[in-house]
């Protein structure tokens, strides 16, 4: 079988991928960022929620992260009246891995938020800003820049978790590549491989390049 | 009528009482220099008088402004603070801004002034300290020096009724003490109402009207630079003067 077959082949599942990759990766941060807030809380009810989820999130395997959102969401949603029957698969994969991911993204973010000096805090009060203000032109920024490498290590967790869509039947790359083996009878099965672990390399390697491109942009210490 | 009036100010940490019920009266135009022994409570009185730091009870007059520090609203705290700058002992310059930026920020969010014209009033401000030229610069490109002498900037740009310095140089260099202690003597010549906590004797000499001597959370004697710093009466300061003049 020749090499231009099996790119075509697997490349027609990379508009999944991505999409898929890119989408749950900001819904995950927004959903860290969320998840930062409410464990810096000062009641207690607010904490232990946010740990909760943390430790449910981090403990469950990715894989039943997104069975769980593909076979029991649409249960879950048909039991408050939303029929959910036709949505497609790329909502709820998105979906599961957001929300999978969502509690590391948490902790990333607050670890980073703990990190930020207390007198960049006082600095910004005592020239009269008021919170919301400290916090989206002071305290933010210098979150996401300490955080920035770790965030840059979840985005590579999460494009390897991608590939494991295919257990609820989107046709990413993964899938394309075990579907091609399989009408061969395995046959091609080493080489579709290599180049499909090939296109996840240079996947890799254009966001690395991308997230190089914005640390550089934004780095001031 | 005074500029500033504390009375009574009262405040603890973890139940270990660090102001023990602190008075302090000022006029416009006053140089107060406060010194005293590590840990006596100096800074904490600082933060005290903007609201970085909330005391337990006490109240505090700013011109016409009242407030009782037990039941302070938001809205108090916000409107103490714009009329107050301060200068920090480690500079605390927001590090994501440019040394333009720092200027700005305060401008721009504490008091409500356009972008515009923020920036012009910061590079006027620049341009006073001699650090034009560094206007694009990350606090972390700057020497200690630079960034203390932009802190100052950034409280002189919003035009305070008091500017309250916390150890303004004890970071610094010794050789880079001059030039700021220089930007607060030519403040202080322009009649720049400021509270300056140091330990610099020649410098609460050279620029202070009025010395407050701090001890466990009171205050011990207030009185005139000659008075407490060149015949002090009381045995604590002479020998916390002397001590002092070891060091250096
Ligand atoms: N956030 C805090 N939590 C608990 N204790 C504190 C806090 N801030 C200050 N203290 C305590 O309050 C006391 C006064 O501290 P403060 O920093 O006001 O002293 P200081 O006179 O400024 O000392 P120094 O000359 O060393 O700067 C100290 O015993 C200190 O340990
Ligand atoms: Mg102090």
């Amino acid at each position: 079988m020749n090499l231009f077959v099996i790119i075509k082949s697997l490349l027609a599942g990379l508009p999944n991928t991505v999409l898929i990759l890119v989408i749950s990766f900001l819904l995950s941060s927004i959903i860290g960022l969320l998840v930062m807030w409410i464990s810096l809380q000062d009641d207690r009810v607010s904490r232990g929620v946010a740990r909760l989820y943390t430790g449910l999130s981090r403990g469950t395997p990715p894989l039943l992260m997104l069975l769980l959102s593909y076979y029991e969401l649409p249960k879950l949603l048909q039991f408050v009246g939303i029929n959910a029957q036709d949505w497609s698969k790329n909502l709820f994969a998105i979906f599961g891995l957001a929300v999978g991911f969502g509690g590391y993204m948490g902790e990333v973010f607050r670890a980073a938020f703990e990190s930020v000096d207390q007198s960049q805090f006082e600095a910004a009060y005592a020239v009269g800003m008021q919170r919301k203000d400290v916090l989206k032109e002071i305290i933010l920024p210098q979150v996401f820049q300490i955080a920035l490498p770790n965030i840059q290590n979840m985005f590579l967790d999460f494009l390897k978790a991608s590939s494991l869509v295919y257990v609820i039947g989107i046709s990413d790359m993964y899938r394309n590549a075990t579907n091609l083996a399989n009408v061969h009878q395995g046959v091609f099965q080493l080489q579709i491989f290599i180049v499909l672990g090939l296109i996840y390399w240079l996947i890799t390697i254009f966001f690395e390049y991308l997230f190089k491109l914005y640390i550089k942009k934004n780095t001031y210490i | 009528m005074a500029l500033l009036q504390v009375d009574n100010l009262k405040k603890s940490f973890n139940n270990k009482t660090v102001l023990k019920g602190v008075n302090l009266q000022i006029d416009k135009g006053d140089v107060v220099a406060i010194i005293g022994p590590s840990g006596s409570g100096k800074t904490t009185f600082l933060k005290s008088i903007n609201l970085l730091e909330q005391p337990d009870s006490g109240t505090l007059k700013l011109n016409d402004d009242q407030l009782d520090f037990s039941k302070v609203t938001p809205a108090e705290k916000l409107k103490i603070r714009r009329k107050i700058a301060m200068v920090f002992q480690n500079y605390a310059l927001f590090k994501n801004k440019t040394a333009l930026e720092n200027i700005t920020e305060g401008l721009i969010y504490g008091r409500n002034v356009s972008k515009d014209q923020a920036t012009q009033r910061a590079n006027k401000e620049l341009a006073a300290v001699g650090l034009l030229d560094k206007q694009d610069f990350y606090p972390a490109q700057l020497s200690g020096g630079q960034q203390q002498r932009i802190g100052i900037a950034r409280a002189t740009a919003l035009d305070p009724e008091i500017i309250l310095f916390d150890e303004p140089t004890s970071a610094l260099d010794p050789e880079l003490v001059g030039t700021v202690v220089d930007d607060i003597d030519k403040l202080a010549r322009n009649g720049q109402t400021m509270i300056v906590v140091t330990h610099l004797i020649s410098f609460a000499r050279r620029v202070a009207n009025k010395v407050i001597f701090f001890e466990d959370g009171n205050v011990l004697a207030f009185g005139s630079p000659e008075d407490i710093l060149d015949h002090p009466k009381n045995e604590r300061i002479k020998q916390f003067l002397s001590a002092i003049s070891k060091d250096h």
